[in-house]
């Protein structure tokens, strides 16, 4: 298993930051580089992901699907089998929003081995680092190792801390954090209603995420972290680019362009309310008609008295 | 429906932080490096620093002394050797950034603070520690732990340096590819040389000549009085181990390894004179120590071949002839320098069980092993 790993993942990656690092002579940009490249071999992935969420959404505008979330709104059981019915019949996959995040994964694991192997701050890890550089390659790698760990304030082969008033301050991990949140509500389609499910999973999955990412920013290099600053970064441009990013999901409903629309309620709800008063009046007119039995009740009760 | 889904993200994602979390230790970590061990013997007494402690062993049987510190911390990790002043303190150097000094029973005395790990063995000549460091600086020590002064080099310092015979000139090797030869007297440097690559392996140092193994695949002659280069040869793989000098040749050895972690070397026997090849040996297996040279024969020890993760020791003569090998395989891999004590060749162990080997040194029996 490691050796396939190796082959597919760490020993491409550790070779290409190398590389890069050849010819950048920094770390810092060496890591940027790699993760702008990364970003733009995924990009058909992320197209790809933005087909599949675009459909998910004209789907869950469709007056089919409102209609049987009103007609099993007490059925969740119910709505969720019609739901999945109409997911299969429109060839939708709710999860392949998902899938991109997913193929992250090994890239990041593999990103991060790649950056603590090339830092090689002690014997044994150069010696581990070694291992895994293209033979062709080992000629120049040995004319540029060890490499320079430093990129602005940061030690890479560290988690990041900058001293202020005798408090370290994590600030990669901050950015991350913000980044990542952001990022994610911009790319978030809007929802479709109460009960969309997906909407919910986003949801929850930009609350869960960005503090995931900030963990790992805190906890491991300081080299990660700048691989998800950059890399949240240029989705950003990505999606902007793709004419997917929904800025207005980052702000809060009250500073959406036409308020007043946005706000019918004040207004319209006052008036809503005059509306009501004004139909309870029609509903009980003057008493007479909401109980216009009254007069002919009465005489019918004199009738039957009679 | 909210509540589970909430569960089963709350599920993945706990379960890709432990994913990164284990292969990010299998990988080697920053923040608690690692080491090749090494041993120091004195009066019956071997000293291992290796990982979070440094232990004391007795050398007739392998009984643990003592050990330092109490508790193991993975910030401070000992892998130089320990070094032995006159009045009985063990130097060692730590990947915290200290120096710390143990009186006889391992109990610490004081430490100097660097500024980047303390990687390599200090030299002690007349009371001054010369103890070099990861920030690329050589610091001249007294035996209170006070700095005298020090010398910057341009990159870290992964290696000890070595004197001359006459102890006026300390010659250091650095992963900035330089090797500098500093004047002890006026504290200042004599000269430097680049030789185009990372030096990890100490030099070695006769009369006239400086030798040293590059990872850029070369072994070079310098003169040891202006650094001039007298010959140089270029080899297959990269140079970790220190050359050795004994009677008119040069013994050193390469490193190649393949992308699964197999490794092979040549033994090369120069004429230190002029850099001719008397004999080399090709090795089906990765040498990283420094051979031990004695009168009798000259020790090595690798692994055993592609994916072993034993290895054995050899002792040869002169000519290439092997005398005897190691009696067992031994579990781990041999990283370090061979010690020679009485009839006993100390042998420090990389991940394996026993970190020390006690071989028989005229037959390569097991004499005693040591946790």
């Amino acid at each position: 298993m490691d050796v396939i790993w190796n082959f597919l993942i760490t020993n491409p990656m550790v070779n290409l930051l190398l590389f890069i690092y050849s010819i950048v002579h920094n770390f810092g940009l060496a890591i940027i580089v790699f993760t702008i490249l990364i970003r733009l071999i995924t990009h058909p992935l992320t197209v790809s992901q933005l087909k599949g969420t675009q459909a998910l959404t004209d789907l869950q505008k469709s007056s089919k699907w409102q209609d049987i979330q009103k007609k099993y709104k007490d059925d969740k059981e119910k709505l969720q089998q019609e739901q999945m019915k109409m997911y299969q019949e429109a060839g939708v996959n709710p999860a392949a929003s998902c899938l991109p995040t997913l193929i992250q994964f090994p890239i990041m694991i593999g990103l991060y081995q790649a950056i603590i192997r090339s830092l090689a701050v002690a014997p044994a890890q150069l010696f581990d680092l070694q291992l895994h550089v293209y033979p062709f390659f080992r000629g120049v790698v040995s004319g540029f190792i060890p490499l320079d760990n430093r990129f602005l304030w940061m030690d890479l082969a560290q988690p990041d801390y900058v001293n202020v008033f005798g408090i370290g301050i994590p600030v990669m991990a901050i950015l991350v954090v913000v980044t990542t949140y952001m990022q994610s509500k911009m790319m978030t389609p809007p929802s479709s209603g109460p009960n969309d499910q997906s909407a919910q999973m986003a949801q929850s999955m930009n609350l869960m995420m960005p503090l995931m990412m900030g963990y790992f920013a805190l906890t491991f290099s300081s080299g990660l972290a700048l691989y998800f600053l950059v890399g949240n970064i240029f989705a950003v441009f990505q999606y902007a680019a793709l004419g997917r990013l929904n800025w207005r999901n980052l702000l809060p409903a009250a500073l959406l362009p036409g308020k007043k629309d946005a706000l019918p309620g004040k207004k319209e709800i006052s008036q809503n309310k005059k509306d009501s008063t004004t139909s309870k009046k029609e509903a009980l007119p003057g008493n007479k008609e909401a109980l216009p039995g009254n007069k002919e009740a009465l005489p019918k009760k004199k009738a039957s008295k009679d | 429906m909210k509540t589970r889904t909430l569960f089963l993200i709350s599920a993945f994602l706990v379960l890709a932080s432990l994913l990164l979390s284990s292969c990010a230790s299998g990988a080697a970590s920053a923040s608690s490096a690692s080491g090749f061990p090494h041993v120091t013997v004195n009066n019956g007494t071997a000293y291992l620093s290796n990982g979070q402690f440094v232990r004391a062993y007795n050398t007739e049987n392998g009984t643990q002394l003592w050990s330092y510190p109490d508790k193991g911390d993975p910030k401070k990790e000992f892998f130089g050797a320990p070094v032995l002043t006159d009045d009985g303190q063990i130097i060692v150097g730590a990947y915290d950034n200290r120096l710390y000094s143990l009186d006889a029973s391992g109990k610490e005395k004081w430490f100097f603070q660097g500024s980047g790990r303390f990687i390599a063995a200090p030299v002690i000549i007349n009371k001054v520690i010369y103890a070099p460091n990861a920030d690329g600086k050589l610091y001249a020590i007294d035996s209170t732990g006070k700095e005298l002064w020090s010398f910057t080099a341009q990159g870290a310092l992964w290696s000890a340096p070595v004197a001359d015979q006459k102890q006026t000139t300390l010659y250091q090797t650095s992963m900035d590819h330089n090797i500098y030869a500093i004047d002890l007297g006026n504290k200042r440097l004599s000269w430097k040389k680049d030789l185009g690559a990372a030096i990890t392996a100490s030099p070695a140092v006769i009369t006239d000549t400086v030798f040293v193994g590059t990872f850029g695949s070369e072994i070079a002659a310098l003169s040891a009085d202006k650094g001039e280069i007298r010959w140089r040869n270029t080899v297959q793989g990269w140079v970790w181990a220190s050359p050795v000098f004994d009677k008119g040749r040069l013994y050193v050895s390469d490193l190649v390894n393949d992308l699964n972690s197999n490794s092979s070397s040549t033994f090369y026997a120069y004429d230190a004179k002029t850099g001719g090849v008397i004999w080399k040996k090709a090795i089906n297996g990765g040498i990283v120590a420094p051979p031990l040279v004695t009168d009798k024969a000259i020790y090595i020890g690798y692994d055993d071949g592609p994916g072993s993760t034993t290895s054995t020791v050899y002792a040869i003569d002169n000519n290439g002839t092997q005398i005897w090998k190691s009696s067992e395989s031994i579990k781990g891999k041999i990283h370090s320098p061979f010690v020679a004590t009485g009839n006993l060749l100390l042998v420090p162990i990389s991940t394996g069980d026993d970190v020390l080997w006690a071989l028989n040194i005229g037959s390569g029996a097991k004499v005693w092993t040591a946790k």
